[in-house]
């Protein structure tokens, strides 16, 4: 794929915390205008990818383009300008508490641009429209259910009509009702205004519906890539454990510890 | 033995890395105001949080003090038939030390703890993380206007809580203790100078005021992201600002008085 075609292109990145590495040569790309998954177990660094992406930490080698542009070597101004260009869909969902729903939204609008307050509220009611919560604009963080809360950051990482957004975790902790919500609303920003998504998740079933391509992360790097079908059929096995759910595999069941036998028995007796 | 030097040199070293990312913090803020300068609702907004909400437990500190002073100056001064100059005491008292010292330890206990909780929580929830992402920088979004406000409402507070213990000694001495009411303010008039006494509170004041607010939001910033390390700043931006003020007041008034 040529440059032009891949909105990101990492290249052998390496980034180290705390003296134990988190990514090792992580290499891929993720296409303009498609939806890209990036699955694996919890801890393997899928979060810390959004998190190079969007220049919040700087990988410690290795090649991180986004447009074109190389994040780790950009000022703090011409981060915060392609960062304008971006969205992203926290966990939590990130809203500010103190302010409304509707007043959530306004946040990046208000910060970045001066438009007259009746353009303003046509674009925040035309976001909540899509993200069907226009008749909530008036709730505080703390009286949204948990998709709610999803659906209002969403409908904020978008009122900037960003090119990419990512989205860390989406389905986590949702009813059956609001992951169909989110998975309906991903497709359609993803369709209708034709944005670059990226899904970290590891909610398997869902990423393998919804992605045009995904990229299964395991000790750092790239264990696997493809369409859904191609990862579905990987021969590996850390992949298949992960697939299918397995509690043991390559991926130990035990967190690594000293011989049991010896443990308890241990006249030393030390915790 | 070797454990506890090693954790002594911890601990120094970490103070001082703390240090070094507080004014790093400071010179980040400085020279974000003249930005912030537009934004200057912000600034009201937070103004009334930590400087109005603060006015209850100031003005009611202060009656109390004034009158605790009125009441053990009078045991004291009535000894030597000098009772008449128990409006000075209570005033130099309170315009020199307590007005500043006391409204700037309330505040850190009541505005300091609060900014600290509000924005260590911030962090722990991603807020701070998810500004970062829409490209608006926290420290000028969230920290500066929360500074520039502990510094402005401090000295204000300060005058407060000195006009307001004034007038507590007043109703004590003049309507229980019987003192004049005419030499009650005259000995203040004559014996409190403008620049040596009140300028200088309130400039001991103003330096509380920049230190606690530089701890409270400083400390919020740097807390771990959980609840026990939203819980850990709190206590130590009051504990810390408490014995900094009390501290830095010592070393304020050997050098003016």
């Amino acid at each position: 794929m040529s440059q032009n075609q891949n909105i990101i292109t990492l290249t052998d990145l390496y980034l180290k915390r705390g003296g134990k590495p988190i990514l090792s040569n992580l290499s891929l790309t993720v296409p303009r205008g498609k939806i890209t998954a990036v699955i694996g177990p919890s801890g393997v660094g899928k979060t810390t990818l959004l998190e190079l992406i969007g220049g919040r930490l700087r990988p410690d080698t290795g090649y991180l383009l986004v447009e074109g542009l190389s994040v780790p070597d950009l000022g703090r101004r011409d981060l915060f300008e392609l960062r304008k260009r971006l969205g992203m869909l926290f966990q939590n969902g990130a809203l500010l508490s103190d302010l409304d729903v509707y007043e959530n939204i306004a946040f990046p609008l208000r910060e970045h641009t001066r438009l007259p307050e009746p353009v303003l509220r046509q674009l925040i009611l035309m976001k909540l429209e899509l993200v069907g919560l226009r008749g909530a604009r008036r709730l505080m963080p703390d009286e949204l259910s948990g998709g709610m809360t999803r659906r209002v950051a969403l409908a904020r990482a978008i009122v900037m009509d960003p090119k990419l957004v990512m989205y860390d975790e989406p389905f986590t902790g949702l009813d059956p009702i609001s992951k169909a919500v989110i998975f309906k609303l991903i497709k359609k920003l993803n369709k209708t205004l034709s944005i670059t998504s990226i899904v970290v998740t590891h909610d398997v079933g869902e990423a393998i519906q919804i992605a045009d391509f995904v990229y299964m992360l395991g000790e750092g790097r790239v264990l696997a890539s493809g369409t859904a079908d191609e990862i579905q059929n990987s021969a590996r096995d850390d992949v298949r454990q992960f697939l299918q759910a397995q509690p043991d595999g390559p991926v130990p069941f035990h967190y690594p510890a000293t011989d049991y036998f010896n443990d308890l028995f241990n006249k030393d007796e030390q915790i | 033995m070797i454990s506890a030097v090693r954790s002594i040199g911890a601990f120094s070293l970490a103070v001082l890395a703390a240090s070094g990312r507080a004014c790093i913090l400071l010179i980040q803020m400085l020279g974000n105001i003249p930005t912030s300068v537009r934004r200057y609702e912000l600034l009201v907004e937070q103004l009334f949080h930590v400087g109005v909400l603060t006015l209850p437990i100031i003005i009611v500190a202060a009656l109390f003090v004034g009158m605790v002073l009125a009441l053990q100056g009078y045991n004291t001064l009535v000894d030597f038939g000098a009772e008449s100059s128990l409006g000075l005491l209570v005033a130099l008292s309170l315009t020199r030390e307590l007005g500043p010292v006391l409204a700037g330890l309330l505040f850190a206990g009541r505005a300091g703890a609060a900014l600290t909780a509000e924005i260590g929580l911030m962090k722990a929830t991603e807020q701070l993380a998810g500004m970062e992402m829409m490209a608006v920088d926290p420290v000028r979004r969230v920290l500066l206007p929360r500074f520039l406000a502990g510094v402005i409402s401090v000295p204000i507070l300060a005058i407060l809580f000195t006009a307001v213990g004034i007038l507590g000694g007043y109703l004590l001495s003049v309507d229980v203790l019987g003192i004049d009411q005419g030499v009650y303010w005259s000995v203040m008039q004559e014996g409190v100078d403008f620049q040596q006494d009140v300028l200088n509170g309130l400039f001991k004041s103003l330096v509380f005021g920049a230190l606690i607010s530089l701890l409270a939001v400083f400390i919020g910033y740097d807390a771990r992201p959980t609840p026990a390390g939203v819980g850990a700043a709190t206590t130590l931006t009051v504990v810390l600002s408490s014995l900094l003020v009390l501290a830095v007041d010592f070393s304020l008034t050997s050098m003016m008085f």
